[in-house]
């Protein structure tokens, strides 16, 4: 039976407290939903646990032990037989290119003949219910599958142990279902799981233990405390707007593609001006490519307009200033060091100078809970302490169309609201259309004026969101 | 005949021909890498920018040696021909060699058969698939630079200084991802597939090299 247990554990980093006085143990059978605000140290305690300190840069004040030997001095090809680690960015933890070659990587640093590694991705895939998938290339893949191949890969490797650091940030619902309940019969079958979520949904009857991490210490959630955290939602309707007046976008007879694969097929459909529109759907649709289409980052064919003008007509450094993207993966949209010069950079280039005041864009760091990070570097923030920033430093902008992409993910209740409030707030005052994707839709509808679902039959409104 | 064995002949009839002065076995060699090319397919595609690439080499090596070289005029356009050969033969071996290459099979064979360290093959498999995401991230950033109001042009070190950053991260989040995924460095790993050198690719070896000191040595060739 394999623990991995650690007590009285400090973990600093750069010389800084991020945690202390950690105590925990995960055992076969267990399955622990760990949660705490956004930048409150979740992923660096999974990277303790999984071994990676101090290798990788903590400072660990106690060992953290896998069957009383000091995890960190245990060899990488052994270690990842009992305990692996599923990444927040699912994008940055593949060495090869292809799903077989990733997993036959993996197999081969633990020495597997080749019947075995051809055993052992088979089984792998088809528990995960990805084989189809065997042959694909990781870059055409979405978030949601490539979460599912780095599943597959800790299942190949046998590891007992799984440390799951907010793996459905960029899952959809359908997916996120699924993979929790897998996570469920794995817990089931004698693995040790611990997964760290924002969203408590789904896991009420799933999990058998819940850690939350405040005031960098982690404790055992009680009962009064689980039972709050576990308001399940149900689905929300809108208020109801039934036609779109005056139009911000207008596709006609467009057509998209990701690679080769056809996205959207001859459609025509059009958007509301001055709104906040949401679109939901299931991953790896192609939400994100519609986004990067009406940024003018992908190509197209039939017309697609801006205020009745064809988006191509215009010359694209005066389009870029009319329509923002808040990209998905928010270290794309950094281009200083650190957050002040960030903010500072986006004042100094705002189109609307006299509203973002010093004053008001402190009041919104605050809001944002942003507040003492000014000379912090923005490659060093937590996963959603970077996506609130990039909201901002785009609302500071102040384009015409905001186009956000999943800003929510990875953001925690609180967190979630102040982030809806604030866009709403400031696309009133400014007039803005906002069009936004997002998987995170509990407690959004009253921010929110229209809902657009986006699946195989293509793009509809609808009143209701799931 | 594997990758090895394949760059191992590259290396090999490179190596020769930088010593011998045979016009003719310069374009047999040629022709022979067009063949290559023929046969592989790659034929079309890769004739007309091969031709493009070595236009201006041949022709710079040509004059040099016909203008300026040593010797009586006949010696100095026999060399000047000579030179200018040698130039189409390592453009073209070069890229028949590509063209038959797969980087994946060739670090994985050099793993196996010379004992090339996986920390390298691993590294320059991961540096190759990060150029296209790379090149993908530059632009991402131009168009960021814009929708914040600055221009980015291809001169601002702004631009390669936050690609290079981004590399950093992602490369720090890959090595962390690779050993949880169970690689540690100077540890034996198993192969899923071999790439044994093959009695038949060394054959190949011996009779092209062979036949080289042939052309030279026994026939003399011009």
């Amino acid at each position: 039976m394999t623990i991995l247990k650690t007590s009285h554990l400090d973990i600093k980093i750069d010389e800084q407290l991020i945690l202390k006085d950690i105590t925990l143990s995960i055992q076969p059978g267990q399955f622990i939903l760990l949660v705490g605000e956004s930048g409150c140290g979740k992923s660096t305690l999974m990277t303790a646990l999984a071994g990676l300190y101090p290798k990788y840069g903590g400072e660990l004040s106690e060992t953290v032990l896998l069957n009383k030997h000091n995890i960190a001095t245990i060899k990488a090809n052994f270690r990842s037989r009992k305990v692996a680690m599923l990444f927040q960015h699912p994008d940055q933890q593949f060495a090869m290119d292809r799903v077989e070659d990733e997993l036959i990587f993996s197999l081969e640093n633990l020495s597997l003949s080749k019947q075995d590694i051809d055993k052992r991705i088979n089984e792998a895939l088809i528990e995960v219910g990805i084989e189809p998938l065997r042959h694909s290339d990781l870059a055409h893949l979405s978030g949601g599958e490539l979460q599912k191949v780095a599943l597959a890969e800790t299942l190949a490797m046998g590891a007992e142990i799984i440390l799951l650091d907010e793996p459905f940030a960029a899952v959809d619902p359908v997916h996120r279902k699924e993979l929790q309940l897998l996570l469920k019969k794995l817990a089931d079958r004698g693995h040790g799981i611990l997964v760290s979520d924002h969203d408590t949904s789904g896991y009420q009857s799933l999990m058998t233990d819940v850690f939350r991490i405040a005031n960098k210490t982690l404790y055992q959630a009680g009962k009064n405390e689980i039972k709050d955290m576990f308001n399940e939602y149900s689905p929300q309707l809108l208020q109801v707007h039934n036609t779109v007046d005056e139009l911000s976008f207008n596709m006609v007879d467009v057509t998209l593609k990701n690679g080769i694969m056809p996205i959207l097929k001859n459609s025509d459909f059009k958007w509301a001006k001055n709104k906040i529109t949401l679109i939901t759907g299931p991953n790896g649709i192609g939400k994100s490519s519609l986004l990067l289409t009406f940024a003018r980052l992908h190509d197209f064919q039939g017309t697609l307009c801006y205020e009745e003008q064809s988006i191509n007509n215009l010359p694209f450094k005066k389009y870029a200033r009319l329509v923002g993207l808040v990209f998905q993966n928010a270290m794309n949209q950094f281009l200083n060091i650190t957050v002040k010069e960030e903010l500072e950079q986006a004042r100094s280039k705002s189109r609307f100078k006299g509203y973002w005041t010093e004053d008001k864009i402190s009041k919104v760091i605050d809001r944002l809970n942003l507040d003492g990070l000014s000379e912090h570097s923005v490659y060093e923030l937590s996963g959603g302490q970077q996506k609130k920033l990039q909201l901002l430093i785009m609302i500071v902008i102040s384009p015409e169309i905001l186009l956000l992409d999943e800003p929510l993910a990875g953001l925690d209740k609180m967190s979630i609201q102040h982030v809806m409030a604030t866009i709403k707030e400031v696309a009133d005052d400014l007039h803005q259309t906002v069009i936004m994707i997002s998987h995170q839709t509990h407690g959004i509808a009253k921010y929110v004026d229209y809902h657009v679902h986006f699946d195989t039959s293509g793009l509809r409104y609808e009143e209701k969101i799931c | 005949m594997n990758e090895t064995q394949k760059l191992l002949l590259v290396l090999l009839i490179s190596f020769e021909i930088a010593f011998t002065k045979s016009v003719y076995l310069n374009l047999i060699l040629i022709v022979m890498s067009l063949l290559i090319l023929l046969i592989t397919g790659n034929f079309a595609k890769n004739f007309a920018r091969l031709l493009i690439v070595s236009i201006l080499p041949a022709i710079g090596s040509f004059t040099s040696f016909y203008f300026f070289g040593t010797g009586n005029k006949e010696q100095r356009v026999h060399f000047a021909f000579v030179m200018t050969t040698r130039v189409g033969v390592y453009i073209f071996l070069g890229a028949a060699f590509i063209s038959t290459m797969v980087l994946y099979k060739l670090l994985r064979s050099l793993e196996q058969n010379v004992k090339m360290s996986a920390t390298f093959v691993y590294g320059i498999l991961g540096a190759f698939s990060f150029i296209p995401k790379i090149i993908h991230a530059v632009k991402t950033i131009r168009a960021v630079g814009m929708m914040r109001g600055e221009v980015l042009h291809f001169w601002s070190p702004k631009l390669y200084f936050k690609a290079i950053t981004q590399s950093l991260v992602w490369s720090n989040n890959l090595a962390m991802a690779m050993t949880s995924h169970g690689f540690e460095e100077g540890e034996k790993r198993s192969y899923y597939e071999r790439f044994p050198a093959k009695f038949g690719g060394w054959m190949i070896i011996l009779i092209v090299m062979l036949f080289i000191q042939y052309c030279v040595f026994i026939l003399r060739l011009w």
